[in-house]
């Protein structure tokens, strides 16, 4: 009776999901823009992602050779992960879905004919949500209401969204744009002659490696504390950082992907949907900040974002 | 992943142009790949364990921060100045170019229980009486970023020397300074002062260059000019995203006017002393709170004083019925040398306990002949090992305990522990108590001076001719017996933090059981031809017992703008003595080496965006430098004001302001009779090119 029921369910299992799988079993081509961990690390989760639904995921790493170019014309997806592989791919005009990710929002909105089809061509970004970083704030600091923003010219719409954020939640944004890093400290001195709240925005042009000691020096001095986008940040010495890490977009890639396949069409861009908070308790107890541990504070956003 | 690097240098435009649209295309694509970059990218660690300056809430004891717009805000020309604006501190003027700072008195002429590094470098000078030549420290005023004085004994974190305040001078980064600074002063008593600063980001090291030259004619009716000029350099490699070296070397040099008119011994003359130094840091930061630092630093100092002189002896003196002119050359040439190398570690044992941990060894080698007495150098060596543990025992208890262990060549191991306990009240409030026991190792001189003067050449007495190198006289004789001070602290601390209001409150109740203080003691010599009834020797024949209560309250809405008063009640008890021994010993001075009340109200207001006014005021009750009642100083007040302009951005950056020092009138800051402090008005001129 028991071997009956058991070859009964494994036969209307096989029915019901295993074996239509073969039938919608793709490969699924991932091109990435180089081959560092980070990007490894997102490869992996899409390829588990991927793998989990049957499908076969294969890697290419920029550049691309001449029978590259044959595979992605004969694959039902692409997957391309970082800028440059985006902008590679794009330049191909593919016809089959593309799923860009890893890359900033602003990337994607260059990117050629992307708009051509927005069913056929989606995201996921690496950067976070206006929305969410303002909710950050608020939920960290409580007790700050001016959040301080300098935007280059890259980074003017986002300046935009996190000012309409702010502004949202009753803070008081005080913005300014600098066309470069000579423009950077004038207004940094300008903005924090009262301590505001610093956040980075991730505009290479402003904040990039040779910028952060002198924007984290300048904030610390005035007594501000700065919100980074990066782990790095919290090790430099920012008060804390919001971020998502490559698994964590790579795994959502692939959910994306996997509905891609089934149904045909990809869902509109996306923000990353998981999230990470780094802390810095040394400089939070330098500025004299209380704090919550990094935990604490990333339950009460998702509970706020009302995710899971 | 290393970041693409962009070419930042602009081209010259004409051929720029053509060249530019033809790489375009080129330089579009790796600009779009760093994109992502910046959210996966390295970066270096800036504000590093030791870059951060603790919470007053979780300091083992007060300390106050001069900050760089306090420092700009006072105006002053020189470092020692700012002390004045710290609680418990005393500054007093010996001339205008001999600054005496001390915290809590049992201070002579030459203040030594006090403390002063820079950088992690100590300028504390073991070989001549003084503790720290202010002119010599090496770091120029603008160049730094802020000074935390601990105000108290602390031994257990910084060594022997930390006796009665430490005062940590830390320098600006060298991101922070790049491009091109000039600054001028000019103004009256012959203020003259230019300084350039220059700098320059190279691949991945960032370096200062300074060079300063400041000049005055000091105190009216007092050879005490001095014109002290400055170089130094600072690199910072960043070697990736952990690792950093430090580099920095300097040069100080400084002419001064010295000695005194009419005085037989000590006539008018320049003096000359030069400091170079050298210091290596290997800095590895793997993590938030985590650091390991190795520290080397050479340093060099010479001094140069050579005169000769006839010196008359009156009758009374020798004992003969003639005038006796006794000719001297007087050599107080010297030289010091110190090397020091520290390794020190930074960790988290569990989130809630830090540690640091560390040892080194430093040497000092002086050669000072008229001194010693000797040609040969004296050598001091001292290895230390140190330790402390800071627990968070919870979000109202933190703990901090330390020790140092230190075993020096010339008196042996001592050890130096520290416990102290924060409670947090509330978010704004803590109470913290905290004891702990610090030591002063004597100097060099301190221990092995034997100045013995001999003649230069022959002279005739009614009893014979005297040849040339014959013992004369004998001002200070060795003294071998010497140990170390001990200092015993008890101390409350409240802290309130109200960050509504922008204010901040600090109060120090203390008790500091000073013991076997290092004295200057008198007796007979006969060592020379002519005896003494007042050749000096020292002796641990000190002791003091310091009570008092240190207030600092402050509001301060914006960087610019500050209000902060604060005061000072001090009670030096020190032992009695009979009469007899009165004269030979200096025991009962300490009561009078520090005034009993003194306050400072020290304000700044940005009352434009462009305009700043600042005014500092100072109470200074009666003291004197370890001396007896008859040389106390009045109670005096000071009065500084400074107005400062920040130029317009279509002038360029910079800023203009006019200083006025010490105008309510000239005061006797050391002793009565003595020089007087007078006013003193310069304008300063600052341009970032």
């Amino acid at each position: 009776m028991l071997l009956l029921r058991l070859v009964l369910v494994t036969v209307l299992f096989a029915i019901a999901g295993g074996l239509a799988l073969p039938a919608r079993a793709a490969g699924v081509i991932l091109v990435l823009s180089e081959e560092s961990s980070a990007f490894s690390e997102a490869a992996e989760a899409l390829s588990a992602e991927l793998r989990s639904a049957g499908h076969r995921p294969q890697t290419l790493t920029v550049p691309l050779r001449a029978d590259d170019a044959a595979a992605l014309s004969s694959t039902p997806l692409i997957v391309t992960l970082g800028t440059r592989a985006a902008q590679i791919v794009s330049g191909l005009a593919p016809r089959t879905l593309v799923l860009h990710t890893l890359l900033p929002r602003s990337a994607f909105e260059k990117l050629p004919g992307k708009g051509d089809d927005s069913r056929r061509t989606s995201a996921v970004f690496i950067d976070q949500p206006a929305a969410r970083q303002i909710e950050l704030l608020r939920i960290a600091l409580p007790e700050w209401s001016r959040v301080a923003l300098v935007v280059g010219r890259e980074s003017s719409e986002l300046g935009a969204r996190l000012q309409a954020s702010a502004r949202d939640k009753r803070l008081r944004p005080l913005l300014e744009t600098a066309s470069g890093e000579s423009d950077l400290y004038p207004a940094l001195q300008r903005m924090l002659v009262e301590p505001a709240v610093l956040l980075a925005v991730p505009d290479a042009g402003l904040f990039n490696n040779r910028t952060i000691s002198n924007i984290l020096l300048t904030a610390y001095h005035h007594r501000s504390p700065v919100i980074g986008f990066s782990p790095a940040y919290v090790k430099a010495g920012a008060l804390l950082a919001l971020y998502s890490t490559p698994a964590q977009i790579g795994q959502q890639a692939g959910e994306v992907a996997r509905q891609g396949l089934a149904s045909g069409s990809l869902p509109p861009p996306s923000a990353p949907r998981h999230f990470r908070i780094g802390t810095n308790p040394y400089v939070a107890r330098s500025l004299g900040i209380g704090l919550e541990d990094a935990s604490v504070l990333q339950e009460r956003l998702e509970r706020a974002e009302g995710s899971p | 992943m290393p970041t693409p690097r962009r070419i930042h240098r602009p081209a010259k435009p004409a051929r720029a142009t053509s060249l530019l649209l033809m790489l375009l295309p080129l330089m579009a694509q790796p600009h779009a790949a760093a994109e992502e970059a910046t959210h996966l990218g390295d970066l270096p660690v800036v504000l590093s364990a030791t870059r951060l300056s603790q919470a007053p809430a979780d300091a083992p004891g007060a300390v106050t921060v001069i900050d760089r717009a306090m420092i700009r805000a006072s105006g002053v020309r020189d470092i020692h100045e700012l002390f004045r604006l710290v609680p418990g501190f005393q500054l007093g003027m010996h001339t205008g170019n001999q600054p005496l700072v001390t915290y809590h008195g049992l201070s002579d002429d030459a203040p030594r229980r006090m403390l002063v590094q820079v950088d992690g470098r100590s300028v504390y000078s073991p070989y001549l009486i003084s503790g720290v030549e202010w002119n010599q420290i090496g770091v120029d005023i603008d160049d730094i970023e802020r000074i935390e004085v601990f105000r108290g004994s602390n031994s257990a974190a910084y060594g022997s020397n930390a006796f009665l305040g430490v005062a940590n001078i830390i320098t600006r980064s060298t991101s922070e300074t790049l491009g091109t600074a000039v600054r001028y002063r000019a103004g009256d008593g012959g203020v003259n002062d230019v300084g350039v600063r220059v700098g320059r980001q190279l691949g991945d090291v960032a370096l200062r260059l300074r060079a300063a030259r400041n000049h005055d004619n000091g105190f009216a009716g007092v050879n005490d000019w001095r014109k002290s000029e400055l170089a130094t350099l600072n690199a910072d490699w960043r070697m990736n995203s952990d690792n950093t070296l430090e580099f920095q070397a300097g040069w100080t040099n400084t002419d001064s006017g010295i000695g005194k008119e009419g005085n037989a011994t000590d006539p008018e003359r320049t003096g000359r002393i030069s400091t170079t130094f050298g210091l290596l840091r290997w800095r590895h930061a793997p993590a938030p709170g985590e650091e390991l630092t190795l520290t080397y630093y050479h340093q060099e100092e010479n001094g140069r004083d050579v005169f000769d002189l006839v010196v008359p002896i009156p009758p009374g003196t020798s004992g003969l019925p003639v005038t006796l002119n006794i000719p001297f050359h007087f050599n107080y040439n010297f030289t010091a040398l110190r090397d020091d190398i520290e390794l020190q570690r930074i960790t988290s044992l569990a989130p809630s306990l830090r540690a640091v941990i560390g040892a080194g060894l430093r040497v000092d080698r002086i050669t000072a002949p008229i001194r010693f007495n000797s040609a040969d150098s004296v050598r001091n060596a001292v290895n230390h090992a140190f330790g402390t543990l800071e627990w968070r025992a919870s979000p109202r208890w933190l703990f901090n305990v330390g020790a140092m262990i230190e075993d020096n060549s010339l008196t042996g191991s001592s050890l130096a522990p520290r416990a102290s306990a924060n409670y947090n009240i509330s978010d704004t409030q803590t109470w913290r108590l905290s004891v702990n026991r610090s030591n002063r190792n004597p100097t060099a001189f301190e221990q092995k001076s034997n100045m013995i003067f001999s003649n230069s050449a022959a002279f005739s007495t009614p009893r014979g001719i005297i040849p040339a190198g014959t013992a004369i006289s004998q001002t200070f004789r060795p003294s071998p017996g010497l140990q170390a001070e001990r200092v015993t602290t008890y101390e409350l601390g409240y802290l309130a933090h109200l960050h509504p209001l922008n204010a901040t409150l600090d109060a120090r109740l203390f008790l500091e059981r000073a013991r076997d203080l290092i004295e200057m003691n008198l007796e007979r010599s006969s060592a020379g031809l002519i005896p003494r009834n007042n050749t000096r020797y020292l002796d641990n024949t000190g002791r003091a017992d310091i009570r008092g209560l240190e207030v600092a309250a402050t509001w301060r809405p914006g960087l610019n703008t500050w209000l902060t008063l604060q005061h000072t009640e001090l009670r030096i008890d020190g032992p009695s003595i009979n009469p007899a021994n009165a004269a030979r010993r200096p025991s009962e001075w300490v009561e009078y080496s520090a005034p009993r009340h003194s306050s400072t109200i020290f304000g700044a207001w940005e009352f434009h965006p462009r305009w700043q006014l600042s005014v500092a005021k100072h109470w200074i009750g009666s003291m004197s430098w370890y001396q007896d009642a008859e040389h106390r100083t009045g109670m005096y007040r000071q009065l500084d004001v400074r107005l400062a302009h920040r130029l317009p951005p279509s002038f360029g950056r910079g800023e203009i302001a006019v200083s006025a020092r010490n105008i309510d009138g000239p005061d006797q800051s050391y002793a009565p009779g003595t020089s007087w402090w007078g006013s003193r008005i310069f304008g300063s001129l600052s341009l970032e090119l």
